[in-house]
């Protein structure tokens, strides 16, 4: 008796296996609501669709472009955020997950900007609206001859985790996607808060661009991540906190990062930034590949600087103009803490303020750097040297500068679609260092953004 | 039937002794039925010429030694709680020496009832082991003597005494969370009086150990293996702690104590007022639209004093006793310990170098800390002997922890980027103050009922609350830096400023539990099998609400240097609003139920408990975060069988051989589920939230051999084996341009290995030694980089490594000496090692950061100074055992080029040191 109870009792327990029910798991997807078609000057929620060339758009929530919908400007659209800046809630953004197209032109510019009240000098920094967030699935953002400025209010949740944490200072465009494509072409970006524009994975072409007081007290104009490949020339950089332009494979992906920077003129950049340590012109870090020819580097706090962490055996570079009225960033033309070195094709001040590069009507010696302490707060810095005012970069006839750059050194990666009213016109090298070669072909800006309307 | 006397057996042995002229007494005293010798009985001899009393208590191996008695007629008493007295008379002549025997009877209700009972008196080691001996689980207890006489202040010290168990350190250098036989306190849950209580901690389901003061405690049991009436998330075993229950005479503890830091000696500590800063963020405090201002960061949080030599403090009182017919019993405890601690910190960032997959160092800093530490404890425990067949218990307890910490980080070196030698690059310095209050409360009623002669009910209903509160942790970051000037190779030190941003943070969230138990044992007798048939069922409810604030505080204007005195700076607020919609504001619920059946069957020497537990788990969580963000809103629901089944053999009186089976999971915590980002501002890194993390499932075995050769000694051998399926761990994970610190399903794991545990005690002196080495083992994919012709590239490939956390050699040997006597004196020297472990896993190949191998020793004393009166003095951490943190691969540089780091030696990741801590203090017993 007990030995039969006793044995179906083991038995019993031998035979029970142990079941774990697979997990039952509902995590709520994020709500998408369909794009709704403009109907009206006020924009909110998810749109798609056409605005109109020479009407004026408002915006004073975040914007969505669903994944697979356009939103398109045509040329002389205007779309303007009402915004102070004080907070996320009220410093709207567009949050772009499809194909956002603006096509401005030389006659007819298009604007994503601020009302007229606040689009003055006394806005720069305010971060008055939180930019253009793409998302990683996002589709090609093309936008030519376009005015964006005054944003990088804080982020919130609704920035990329991959970006942004919370509370910091939101880009005015940022592209993510790593298969997608990202022409900028003949725009300003102007009076930013933090970077000017940032690239973390994708296929690139800025060209012809200006870039002015970008970053309060840090940022870059132009700052590429992890898998951003592509080509970088004929920017103006004026008056950015920190680099014109800065490339680095941070960030992880299947893809190197690989630019070619050149034919792009910086002036004054780096005088903000309050790290020091940081670079002041081009940077080439963590592991970023590509060459870097022709740059004209005017009074920066740092020359050319590529870190010994960047791919240094897969980058190249030569014919930079560095000119500099303070010997402080003479002796920085090789970066102490970089490994890039003066080349044969370099030109170079000697000693403060020679070589001018004989710009036709800006002055680079109007501002007496060698009477301030690095780094200088905005207010400590005129406006003149911080923006483009109605200055012509172009070379004066006897600049050391003309004839000496290498016109066959790059051939341009044109990684995006070429041609026509939706791909990119990619230059390759001129002759000419800069951003503004003798010939007319560079940069076709001779104006501040704000003296356009 | 009852016996209500004693049955005695006396024997004489007669024996000479050369150097005595007075005859003296010898004897032993021990366990009627079990023969088990009794330690720290007293022994009352009256009579002789004088009619004088003597007393003697027995010592650890139950020995006493009565010298120079006068010769005459004695009568001889013998009261131990918990057994009959025993009485005897007897003569000293000529003789020069005696001995006696004495064998002592329990009173009826056995160690099974003690809950019942209620009368004895557990706190002490034989009860313990006798605890573990009955149990039908691998199980070792330490009881509150021992706690009371090591050096242990937290409940987390006493448990890395126990053979298998390691500790998870906080970053004061005191223990928080244990780790049995390898396994993370993930898999290891915390009960008080066999009650799961929740967490005031936001990260961790479990109770962290270090918030319980030890002296609130009778005993500590952890358990290795479950039957099915214990909640099946123990992978790795659990920890009991059985809170003081009332005395069965009227007696009260007192005691207090002073105490230093050997750090001290040579630093200041750091304090900062936290009371101007508001207990909850501006957000809470006002409306979800609100706009903070400067005006409510108040400076104070920003700035420090300092304080020479601050002293340590330890206050205890418990008083209790029985009344009405001692149906009722009462207990009160009390306990209150402020302590300082100074900890300093080197901390490398580290890379993976993207040509050679080798780790690369890319930063230094430099970490001091400054840590005040509260813990108060009240507990009250009542039981009520409704008649011989229903009792009541009422558990109540409060628990709090608050700690003060300032911390100073100083990034000296950024090793790639604005460096161009030794002692030049960019520096960041940060100020942080953190002010944290966590509690717990904890009330717990429970009945047992004989329902009839075989059947018997018990239940429990509980109610818990945990919190932890952050509020105001206040980070003020400064940069400079040092550069060398090219003409004339000076080092130019640049002015120290406010960095962009600075922050206060608010942190707080709560954790209730609403649960209740009951389960039903029918006894039956079929032939000689004894059968108990018990099933029974659990609910718990868990309520968190957890809620989260960052303010960016940014300087204006932007540029502006700091001379010490923040008063001179001026922020605004940057992002005024709060942080509304990140995710670390959300509610979770986690219901859980389950019902079992198990079955203990006793035939002759065997004893075998089997059966199954069923769990059903729901968890459900709603954040703040926007319907655009994935996981918002989320359910997860699952459920286990878990059956596990025990054979305990005694293979003699004093042998017995166990073996055990039983199935368990680990669920993942909130703070794991919830898809967040950051919040955790002691994180090296980012901590990210993995909603489609899985629960662990493991099937245990256990086989373990057991002997008790007499007394208190033990020799206990043991093997096990743990197949795990799914075991979280975090691993870094870079996302973008961030480096994530996130949990995910590793595939599975085997974890298996012996433990030794010895325990041999002689009168006054004893000594006890465990080992326990431990093998596991997991796969999982790493990345490894290496460089082309045209670039740089990686693969991904497959490393086998140790479970996080696991160490493969654990052994703690203790000396004792315990002499309760003469001299009165109790003293404990323990030494506890720990070899290396794997702290953080990288995803890259061979790239994990371990903990090195550390070995401890800690020492304590304590004294009978008068009748009732005790001096005691504990030394912690005597070889100042740092904390070190390496990766295993050589550091590939320049010796001297970077301090701490040499060539060919392991990469150096991180060493905090903590200094000795003395305490000194009186205790008064009645």
């Amino acid at each position: 008796m007990k030995k039969i109870l006793y044995t179906g009792i083991l038995a019993g327990i031998v035979t029970l296996t142990a079941c774990h029910k697979a997990e039952i798991v509902n995590v709520s997807q994020a709500n998408i609501s369909a794009g709704q078609s403009i109907t009206s000057d006020t924009l909110s929620g998810t749109i798609k669709g056409t605005l109109l060339s020479g009407r004026t758009y408002y915006f004073r929530t975040n914007l969505t472009i669903n994944k697979g919908d356009t939103l398109l400007m045509q040329e002389g659209a205007k779309l303007l955020a009402m915004g102070d800046g004080k907070s996320t809630a009220t410093s709207p953004q567009i949050s772009c997950n499809g194909t956002f197209i603006s096509l401005g032109t030389a006659d007819k510019h298009n604007f994503i900007s601020v009302p007229d009240n606040q689009r003055t000098t006394a806005s720069i920094g305010k971060g008055l609206w939180g930019g253009i967030q793409c998302g990683a699935t996002s589709g090609d953002v093309i936008i030519k001859w376009t005015h964006i400025e005054f944003a990088g209010g804080p982020a919130g949740t609704d920035a990329d985790p991959a970006v942004y944490t919370s509370g910091d200072p939101r880009y005015s465009l940022v592209y993510t996607n790593i298969n997608g494509n990202f022409i900028l072409e003949d725009s300003w970006i102007y009076g930013t808060t933090d970077d000017g524009l940032r690239v973390l994975h994708g296929k690139i072409s800025i060209m012809r661009n200006t870039f002015e007081v970008n970053g309060k007290i840090g940022g870059e104009s132009v700052n590429l991540k992890n898998g951003t490949v592509g080509d970088v020339a004929y920017n103006l950089s004026i008056g950015a906190a920190t680099n014109g332009f800065k490339v680095s494979n941070s960030g992880e992906g299947p893809v190197q990062t690989n630019v070619n920077v050149y034919n792009n003129t910086m002036i004054n950049n780096g005088q903000r930034q309050l790290k020091s340590g940081r670079g002041g012109s081009i940077n080439f870090e963590k592991g970023a590949q590509g060459k870097i020819y022709n740059n004209v580097i005017i009074n920066c706090r740092f020359g050319l600087r590529i870190t010994s962490d960047a791919d240094v055996a897969h980058i190249s570079y030569n014919n930079q103009f560095n000119y500099a009225s303070d010997q402080r960033f003479i002796n920085q033309f090789n970066v102490s803490d970089g490994t890039a070195v003066n080349k044969s094709g370099d030109i170079r001040s000697s000693t403060p303020a020679t070589n001018n590069p004989l710009f036709a009507t800006y002055d680079v010696n109007q501002f007496d750097f060698t009477k301030v302490t690095i780094p200088l707060d905005i207010s400590a810095m005129p406006l003149t040297i911080i923006t483009a005012g109605t200055y012509n970069f172009n070379l004066l006839p006897g600049s050391p500068a003309l004839k000496k750059g290498d016109a066959d050194i790059i051939k341009p990666m044109k990684s995006v679609p070429q041609g026509g009213l939706y791909g990119a016109t990619t230059q390759g090298p001129s002759v000419d260092m800069g951003a503004y070669p003798a010939d007319g072909s560079g940069n076709l800006h001779y104006a501040s953004s704000l003296n356009f309307k | 039937m009852k016996r209500l006397f004693l049955l005695c057996i006396i024997s004489f042995v007669l024996t000479l002794t050369a150097f005595s002229q007075q005859p003296s007494l010898n004897g032993l005293v021990s366990d009627q039925q079990s023969g088990e010798p009794l330690q720290g009985v007293t022994i009352e001899v009256q009579g002789g010429k004088d009619g004088k009393t003597i007393h003697a208590v027995s010592g650890l191996n139950g020995t006493f030694n009565l010298r120079k008695l006068p010769a005459g007629d004695y009568s001889l008493r013998v009261q131990a709680v918990g057994y009959e007295e025993y009485k005897t008379s007897l003569s000293l002549d000529d003789k020069k020496e005696s001995s006696i025997k004495i064998t002592l009877e329990r009173k009826k209700n056995n160690l099974e009832q003690v809950v019942v009972a209620g009368h004895r008196e557990h706190g002490n080691d034989l009860y313990a082991q006798a605890v573990d001996r009955r149990a039908s689980l691998v199980q070792n207890s330490v009881s509150a003597r021992t706690i009371e006489i090591s050096p242990d202040l937290s409940v987390a010290n006493v448990t890395q005494r126990i053979s298998g168990v390691s500790l998870e350190r906080s970053n004061n250098g005191e223990g928080q969370y244990v780790i049995v036989r390898g396994m993370d306190k993930r898999y290891i849950y915390t009960l008080v009086n066999g009650i799961k209580i929740p967490s005031p901690d936001n990260k961790n389901r479990y109770v962290p150990l270090d918030i319980f003061p030890a002296d609130l405690l009778d005993r500590l049991e952890v358990t290795k293996s479950l039957t099915p009436d214990k909640e099946g998330d123990a992978i790795g075993g659990t920890v009991n702690m059985i809170m003081k229950d009332a005395p069965s005479k009227f007696s009260i503890k007192v005691n207090a104590a002073a105490g230093y830091a050997e750090k001290f000696f040579t630093q200041d500590f750091r304090s900062f007022d936290n009371g101007p800063s508001a207990d909850h963020s501006p957000r809470y405090n006002n409306s979800k639209s609100y706009q903070a201002t400067m005006a409510d960061f108040p400076n104070s949080a920003f700035s420090h004093s300092n304080k020479h030599n601050p002293v340590a403090l330890q206050l205890g009182a418990s008083a209790g006793g029985r009344l009405f017919n001692n149906k009722l019993g009462i207990l009160v405890a009390g306990s209150y310990q402020n302590n300082y601690r100074n900890v300093n910190s080197t901390f490398f960032g580290t890379a993976t170098d993207r040509n050679d997959n080798s780790p690369v160092a890319t930063s230094v800093q430099a970490r001091e800390y400054s840590i005040q530490q509260q813990r108060t404890g009240l507990h009250t425990k009542l039981d009520y002997q409704l008649n011989s067949r229903n009792s009541l218990k009422l558990y109540a307890g409060y628990m709090n922890l608050q700690r003060n910490e300032w911390r100073f980080v100083s990034d000296t070196t950024d090793l790639v980027l604005g460096r161009t030698g030794p002692g030049t690059g960019r520096v960041s310095n940060s100020y942080r103050t953190m002010h944290e209050i966590q509690s717990i409360l904890n009330t717990t009623l429970s009945g047992e009922h004989q329902l009839t002669q075989n059947l018997s009910a018990d239940w429990t209903a509980s109610y818990s609350k945990a919190t932890g509160k952050r509020p105001d942790q206040a980070t003020l970051n400064l940069i400079t830096g040092v550069s060398k000037d090219p003409s004339t190779n000076a080092l130019v030190q640049a002015p120290l400023s406010l960095d962009a941003r600075s922050y206060r943070e608010f942190t707080q969230s709560s954790d209730e539990d609403k649960s209740g138990y009951l389960k039903f044992t029918y006894r039956t007798q079929i032939g000689g099998v004894k059968a108990d048939w018990t099933a029974g069922g659990m609910f718990r409810s868990k309520e968190r609400t957890s809620l989260y604030d960052i303010y960016a505080l940014k300087p204006a204007p932007g540029y502006q240097v700091y001379d010490g005195d923040i008063s001179h700076n001026t922020f605004e607020v940057f992002n005024g609003e709060g942080s509304t919609t990140n995710a670390l504001n959300y509610d979770a619920k986690e219901e859980v139920g389950a019902g079992f059946g198990m079955a203990k069957l006793t035939y002759k020497a065997f004893e075998v408990t089997g059966g199954a537990r069923y769990e059903h788990t729901q968890l459900t969580w709603n954040s703040e975060v926007p319907e655009t963000v994935n996981g918002k809103t989320g359910s997860i629901k699952y459920y286990d069988v878990l059956p596990s089944a025990t054979i305990k053999y005694d293979l003699t009186k004093k042998q017995v051989l166990r073996l055990s089976y039983y199935s368990a999971i680990s669920r993942p915590n909130f703070y794991e589920v919830v898809p967040h980002i950051g919040g955790d501002a002691d994180a090296d890194y980012q901590e990210k939230g993995n909603p489609n993390l899985k629960r662990t499932t493991s099937e245990n075995l256990d086989l373990r051999y057991e002997y008790y050769p007499h007394g208190l000694d033990q020799v206990i051998a043991g093997v096990f084996y743990k197949n795990l399926k799914n075991p979280i761990e975090y691993a870094l994970v870079d996302e973008g341009t961030n480096t994530y610190y996130e949990p995910y399903n590793f595939g599975t794991a085997k974890n298996y290995g012996a433990e030794v545990d010895l325990i041999k005690y002689f009168r006054w002196f004893g000594i006890k030694a465990n080992y326990t080495y431990t093998h596991s083992s997991i796969t999982s994919t790493k990345r490894r980089r290496f460089s082309t012709a045209t670039g740089q590239s990686e693969e991904v490939v497959n490393q086998e490594r140790p479970l996080q956390g696991q160490s493969n050699h654990i052994a703690n040997f203790s000396l004792l000496v315990k002499d309760d006597n003469k001299l009165g004196l109790n003293a404990q020297l323990a030494f506890g090692y720990t070899s290396r472990r794997i702290n953080t896993v990288s995803q890259f190949l061979d790239n994990d950061i371990w903990q090195k191998g550390f070995a401890q020793m800690d020492f304590s004393i304590e004294k009978r100074i008068a009748r009732r009166w005790f001096i005691y003095a504990k030394v912690n951490n005597i070889l100042n055992t740092p904390y070190q943190l390496e990766i295993r691969q050589p550091y590939k540089g320049v010796n001297g080029d970077t301090p701490y780091q040499e060539n060919g030696k392991h990469l150096f990741v991180r060493k905090d040191t903590y200094g000795a801590n003395y305490l000194l203090g009186a205790k008064f017993k009645l």
